[in-house]
């Protein structure tokens, strides 16, 4: 008799784990593990060194995990509370959070550092989507540049001068809306620490400045804005503009790139405690955006003049990286979207996918059995559910980002 | 169907077939030449698009950004573990006079180091002290706030006069204050920061010179969480630093590859911290103490957490082998993948210019992962075999 190999006869039933995850017994797990419904070494390396056969794979079936990792074994998930002095989880929904901002015309946005760059593209696309602006500043002169580049018949934009570290400053800000337009909708962390140090080589004033704009200022936001936006009730959304380093931390430059990570962690984190409310929160990971030299749809930017006097010379004509304001319309449509992360640069996507397959190969062997009590206790925290709930929003079928 | 250039994969190899399928089923994700540049990146394991040859003449496109600091050599091999013999070595771990860093601190001297122990009640550190083995090398205590920078020079003095080097700076001391990033208070979060971030940046900032200086390999582990890399847990000022403290050994290890210093990441999931130490004997500080008013009641018997002795073997065996990320609890794998799907989901379909590509070059990839899931299919002992 021909004896099948497991892989050959599951090479052309690509789906059946996927739809059937509760199908498999141990008998068929070397069959069911070849198939490539998801990165199979890494499943294949989990599920065959640590819940097969030892009850686990229930209480991951539990969780809803059981697409990573098929329940191998049916019985029941033993008692066992969390750590005694977790706080509540918030009530868990079954789908993914509504867009709290669906609708953005004359709703008030806050961008801070928008006088230039991404912040600037982001602020025009605010604008031209129908919301009313606040500028962030800290250069007279940039912003002077920058006022003439929104549309005349757009609505308001207002320009208040903000150094994102100080607390103080914030809650001047918040003032300062509130008496303008009366509530704020809409906060965009744009303002980041561009520095090339390495974490290996930073001094400690380079460190704390990098930390203090990249990180704190987004805590710093939610501390003064968060409360403002659940007392008005209409809808909020805060926005940080971290960086693909953020999630692949290529560069030789420590400083930014760790620190655009935490940015990131930041808002993950935030998504989890905000999910029942009518607060989103988006993490926006670009790659090459022309920051320097030009502003959207490919015009010279009026303020920086032709070299600077330390900084690298300036190239010709207009480079091939995206246009400031086609960023900030990703951004827009990210927040009408309520998109967990907005990323706008599908290239480095098989860098990222090798950085987690890093991640993911490093599960440990088991060498003895994972206790059930253990699993049962960790329950709380072995899952996090809106990344499933992200899985199916991105599913959707959505409007191109140049609708709004 | 595929680049005719581009081998079949073995079956356990080939991770990225759904991906793959998703790709080809779309059309021309990657445009034309842009494929190339990523087969240049040795990512065409990840991206096999179809697409016509490269441009001929092969185009070098516009030159990387000018003014960006160079990248530092990049190695063929994965760093060679630069403390794989710990034996007489000298450790230094923070905050480990109770907890993982106990954990830590005993498996250390258990591998023949000789261990600093910093700590900052003198009454745990007196019931920590005889759960050392009276046959192990030295063991040191030095008080020690690890947000103070001053302290941490006068630290590396001391252990300079006590022992000559420091060879493992082990960053486990940690704030588990159990806030929201929505409520914290300005303080509580300052703090938080400063002790799950920045004292890992002061660790580095001080003893990197000491350690590049004597040049025999050397090693900084931080002590994460399984938050740090799943942040499932409603408590966003301890997530959101400790996400940060992974993404900042990963940067390091991206500066430091060429050097004699590694670079690891330890998140751990469960752990029995508060009181019990290592095989499942009662903390003898905790035993005498009764737990502080306001906090959780003590559970009666052992919770089915990882015995910390255990955590802090994984450790040592992390550090033996250079483990970029050294994890111990597989059950929170699966929630991690759902993560990671949800990001990677979260790329537009779309093509890109290769110019762009081009430019973006250094930055599509960072060869610290590929290097590591290289170094990761090799074969290894037991975390077990860490004590001599």
């Amino acid at each position: 008799m021909r004896k099948k190999t497991p892989t050959a006869q599951t090479r052309t039933t690509p789906d059946t784990a996927n739809n059937n995850p509760a199908a498999g017994s141990v008998k068929n797990l070397d069959a069911a593990l070849a198939i490539d419904t998801t990165p199979a070494l890494g499943r294949r390396r989990f599920l065959g060194t640590s819940m097969a056969a030892l009850g686990a794979g229930t209480l991951l079936a539990d969780l809803g995990l059981a697409r990573y990792a098929e329940a191998q074994n049916a019985t029941p998930a033993p008692a066992g509370g969390p750590p005694p002095g977790l706080p509540p989880r918030p009530p868990e929904p079954k789908v993914s959070q509504p867009p709290p901002l669906k609708d953005v015309k004359g709703k008030v946005a806050y961008i801070t550092a928008s006088s230039d760059g991404i912040g600037l593209g982001i602020a025009r696309a605010a604008s031209n989507a129908g919301m009313i602006v606040v500028i962030g500043y800290r250069n007279e002169e940039r912003l002077k540049a920058a006022l003439p580049l929104f549309k005349a018949g757009n609505p308001g934009v207002f320009a208040v001068k903000h150094d994102v570290t100080e607390r103080e400053g914030w809650k001047n800000l918040l003032d300062q809306v509130k008496a303008k337009y009366g509530k704020l909708h809409l906060v965009v962390n744009n303002a980041g620490i561009k520095t090339l140090r390495q974490a290996s080589q930073a001094k400690y004033e380079e460190w704390d400045n990098a930390v203090a704009v990249n990180f704190t200022a987004i805590y710093n936001s939610v501390a003064t804005c968060l409360p403002h936006m659940l007392e008005h009730g209409e809808g909020g959304h805060f926005v940080t503009t971290a960086s693909m380093g953020g999630l692949l931390p290529g560069v030789n430059a420590g400083v930014y790139t760790s620190t655009k990570i935490a940015a990131v962690g930041i808002m993950e984190a935030l998504r989890v405690e905000l999910e029942s409310t009518n607060i989103g929160t988006s993490v926006f990971c670009p790659g090459g955006v022309l920051t320097d030299n030009y502003i959207g749809s490919g015009e010279e930017n009026p303020y920086h003049p032709p070299n600077r006097p330390n900084g690298p010379p300036r190239p010709p004509g207009p480079s091939p990286m995206m246009d400031p304001l086609e960023a900030g319309e990703r951004v827009i449509n990210g927040v009408v979207n309520n998109d967990l992360f907005i990323l706008s640069h599908p290239e480095f996507k098989p860098g990222m996918q090798e950085r987690f397959d890093a991640i993911m190969l490093s599960t440990p062997s088991v060498e003895t059995p994972i206790p059930k009590e253990r699993v049962a206790y960790e329950k709380v925290v072995l899952r996090c559910g809106i990344y499933p709930r992200e899985i199916d929003h991105r599913k959707i079928k959505r409007k191109s980002y140049r609708s709004v | 169907m595929f680049k005719k250039d581009t081998p079949p994969l073995p079956p356990d190899l080939d991770r990225f077939a759904l991906e793959r399928r998703r790709f080809l089923s779309e059309g021309a994700v990657y445009g034309v030449g842009a494929a190339s540049i990523l087969a240049s990146l040795g990512l065409s394991r990840y991206a096999v698009a179809q697409t016509a040859a490269a441009p001929a003449g092969g185009g070098t496109g516009p030159a990387m950004r000018p003014g960006m600091p160079p990248m530092p050599p990049e190695p063929k091999v994965s760093q060679p573990a630069p403390l794989h013999d710990l034996k007489g070595k000298v450790a230094y771990v923070t905050a480990s006079s109770d907890g993982i860093g106990l954990g830590i601190a005993r498996a250390a001297s258990n591998a023949g180091m000789k261990v600093c122990i910093g700590y900052r009640n003198e009454e745990r550190l007196k019931a920590a002290l005889p759960l050392f083995k009276d046959g192990n090398a030295g063991v040191f205590p030095v008080k020690h706030d690890v947000t103070d920078r001053d302290a941490w020079a006068k630290v590396l003095e001391q252990i300079k006069a006590q022992y000559g080097r420091l060879h493992l700076v082990v960053n486990n001391a940690g704030s588990k204050l159990r806030a929201q990033v929505s409520k914290a208070t300005a303080e509580d979060w300052d703090n938080a920061v400063a002790v799950n971030y920045t004292a890992t940046y002061n660790s580095v900032a001080v003893c990197l010179p000491h350690m590049l200086e004597h040049g025999e390999g050397s090693h900084i582990v931080v002590t994460s969480s399984m938050s740090g890399l799943l942040p499932g847990g409603n408590l966003g000022v301890y997530t959101a630093t400790k996400i940060a403290a992974v993404g900042l050994m990963e940067a390091l290890r991206v500066e430091l590859e060429g050097t004699t210093v590694g670079t690891s990441a330890f998140c751990p999931g469960g752990v029995n911290t508060d009181n019990y130490i290592g095989t499942g004997e009662i903390n003898p500080y905790r035993a005498k103490n009764p737990p502080p008013a306001g906090g959780p009641p003590r559970p009666p018997g052992p919770p089915p957490g990882m015995d910390p002795l255990e955590a802090g073997e994984r450790v040592m065996n992390g550090v033996i082998n250079n483990d970029l990320f050294i994890l111990t609890h597989p059950e929170y794998m699966p929630g991690t993948k759902q993560r990671f799907d949800a990001i990677l989901d979260s790329e537009p379909h779309e093509s890109f210019p290769p110019d762009r590509a081009k430019m973006e070059t250094r930055v599509l990839h960072a060869g610290i992962y590929a290097r590591e899931i290289v170094h990761r299919k090799k074969k290894r002992k037991s975390y077990k075999s860490v004590t001599v």
